[in-house]
């Protein structure tokens, strides 16, 4: 038979005609795909056409051409391209396989089971020496974690109590120095010791800063469920009080529930609100956007070779502030890092931000352009992996 | 790094202009489909060519069942080629499931992009209910024994996939000429992703301007599928092209050019 390049069939022979069911009247001037099979369409117009045309021929390529009864029939097709009377056409050679078919399919089936023993016991192999590896790297990680917990609870004890109380005593002792009737005379005297209660307030708000920082790491919230428009409703509420800010607007769609620990998720948004407020532009009104699409990210992020992707809410927050150059992208997030000398924060918000980012086995990245504003793109499971 | 992604993806790069214009394969084949295609803009563009991890001539070794279980791993591919070359502004060209590959690629990393070109796509195969993709499931299953029919010589001459066999290597380039893939298993796990995807739900998402070329008589993608998209992609153009069958850019490629001209010259909505 032979056929153009739209597939429109040019002459087929008593052969096919006969093998098919139909007369030569039939089938010229019809689309081949009309004599196959659905998926035998689908395998035309995805490898058959597509090497015909590249290669110019094709050969042995096994077919199901469908009969005038609808009968599926099993063709094996070699086929080339040739011009004929200013024509490209495409030629093919047909056969039916009836007998070639069943020892195929025998060959097919024992081939299957074979490999997928090779392929299972390779794969069993391979897997249990990565268990017991995995295993061993993972006890070790697991026992210094555990380390590391039994530390951060001490060390939110020692922010919380045993520090605060030498600053406490700083300060009262400060304060009868500055109130003694020694130094009530003396400007100077007077001077050093507003300085020492400006420093003590400082270290104060240090602490607390270190300590808040250190609590996000103690896990003893659970996660659940947590609608993200609630917890960014309140959080706008609170950003607004802390700083005693109001002329902006936040505008949000489509902000999902995901599974998370309300608290932090909560404390992420007022952050990050806050951070946008602190780095406004004087000279525009503050507007803050946030975008939400959930996406498929893979899940494992240190485990290199693994993959498993898992849906994400892709949460964006752009402001129209004052952005910062392209170079602090990662100095921003670093633990009192800051850029803005002006405003009043600790540099202690971003880095919060990533810390319950990462506590949510979610990435935050920054992106920011000096003058017209900073992103913060978050990246969080909508899942969190163990409940999946 | 990025020498390695160059040489994972078989990247090629031709053409004297700057804006780039990626062009994405889809399944079934590998990069030399675009052979009609990009000579006609590499006077205006920096073209880009290359063949997904475990297609054409691509590094088989890089393979990763995992990761390219899901169209998401694809797209990782596209996106790493764009990091590696520093792309920005892409026009993305894709045949096929490439569309849907650009889609997920451009919703992630929007910056990179600028325009999708779209030929045959469909964000589902499958029929589900009200949605018309045109295909069922047995469907699908018939396809892949097809396959499988169509590699049994070349799968009882080559070890498994996972025994990668290189003693004979003039085996594999026959298979690379014949198939665009010298892997049965891989060609099958790439049917069964393209197939039994899913992306309607991230259409509502796509921001950049998009052109759907819809063939005449497609039956990877019918017609309903192409209006679907255009209702679905708001900032999209959809054009119905006289050429028949699902690779217009072979069997019809003078049109195949006009139409993406025509697009890029023409003032179509901004991202």
């Amino acid at each position: 038979m032979a056929f153009d390049d739209t597939g429109k069939i040019n002459f087929v022979n008593a052969f096919l005609c006969e093998a098919l069911g139909y007369t030569a009247e039939e089938l010229i001037g019809q689309s081949f795909e009309r004599i196959l099979t659905i998926s035998s369409r689908l395998f035309y117009q995805t490898h058959f056409f597509p090497l015909l045309r590249l290669n110019g021929k094709v050969s042995e390529i096994f077919l199901m051409l469908r009969s005038k009864t609808a009968e599926s029939i099993p063709f094996m097709i070699n086929g080339h391209r040739e011009v004929i009377g200013g024509q490209v056409l495409n030629l093919c050679a047909c056969f039916t396989v009836w007998e070639r078919q069943k020892y195929e399919n025998e060959l097919l089936e024992s081939k299957k089971i074979l490999q997928k023993a090779l392929e299972e016991n390779v794969l069993l192999n391979s897997l249990k020496s990565d268990l017991e590896k995995n295993q061993q790297q993972l006890d070790q990680q697991i026992s210094m974690l555990i380390q590391r917990s039994h530390e951060y609870v001490q060390l939110n004890k020692v922010l919380s109590h045993d520090l605060q109380e030498p600053i406490r005593k700083i300060g009262i002792y400060a304060d009868i120095l500055h109130h003694s009737e020694k130094i009530s005379t003396d400007t100077q005297l007077k001077a050093y010791t507003q300085r020492i209660f400006e420093t003590v307030e400082r270290l104060r708000e240090l602490t607390n800063c270190l300590q808040q920082f250190v609590s996000v790491e103690s896990h003893e919230e659970e996660f659940a469920t947590v609608q993200l428009d609630t917890l960014l409703a309140e959080a706008i509420q609170e950003a607004t009080r802390v700083t005693d800010f109001t002329d902006f607007s936040v505008e949000a769609a489509g902000l999902p529930q995901i599974e998370g620990r309300a608290s932090q998720i909560g404390m992420l948004f007022r952050e990050l609100i806050k951070n946008a407020i602190e780095n406004r532009n004087p000279t525009s009104r503050l507007h803050i956007r946030i975008g939400a699409a959930i996406v498929e990210e893979n899940s494992y992020h240190a485990s290199k070779n693994k993959y498993r992707y898992t849906d994400h809410v892709k949460l964006e927050v752009k402001d129209n502030g004052m952005g910062f150059e392209k170079r602090y992208s990662t100095y921003v997030t670093g633990l009192f890092n800051k850029l803005n000398s002006e405003s009043k924060g600790m540099g202690m918000g971003l880095a919060l931000c990533r810390q319950i980012v990462s506590n949510h086995y979610g990435t935050l990245s920054i992106q920011a352009v000096e003058g017209s504003g900073c992103t913060v793109l978050v990246m969080l499971p909508v899942k969190q992996p163990e409940n999946l | 790094m990025s020498t390695d992604v160059l040489k994972r993806n078989n990247v090629t790069i031709h053409g004297k202009g700057s804006t780039p214009m990626l062009f994405a394969h889809g399944f079934g084949c590998a990069q030399q489909m675009w052979r009609y295609i990009w000579p006609a803009f590499e006077e205006d563009y920096k073209i880009v060519l290359f063949d997904y991890v475990g297609s054409g001539r691509s590094d088989l070794s890089a393979y990763n069942s995992e990761r390219y279980a899901n169209l998401n791993g694809y797209a990782e591919d596209v996106l790493d080629i764009c990091r590696a070359l520093d792309l920005r502004d892409v026009i993305f060209v894709g045949h096929s499931v490439s569309s849907m590959v650009g889609v997920i690629a451009s919703i992630k990393e929007p910056d990179r992009f600028r325009e999708l070109i779209m030929i045959g796509p469909s964000p589902r195969y499958i029929n589900d209910e009200a949605y018309l993709g045109g295909f069922e499931r047995q469907d699908i299953d018939e396809l892949l024994t097809t396959m499988e029919k169509n590699y049994i010589g070349w799968a009882n001459f080559l070890a498994p996939a996972i025994m990668k066999n290189d003693e004979r290597p003039e085996l594999g380039q026959e298979l690379i000429d014949s198939f665009c893939s010298t892997d049965p298993v891989i060609a099958r796990q790439f049917a069964e992703v393209t197939f039994l995807s899913d992306n309607r739900r991230d259409l509502t998402h796509v921001k950049h301007p998009s052109l759907i070329m819809q063939c005449s008589e497609d039956l990877v993608a019918p017609y309903e599928v192409g209006y679907y998209l255009r209702d679905q992609l708001t900032t999209s153009t959809l054009v119905l092209m006289n050429a028949t069958g699902h690779c217009p850019h072979m069997s019809a490629p003078d049109e195949t050019i006009h139409l993406i001209r025509q697009y890029l010259q023409s003032n179509h909505q901004p991202a």
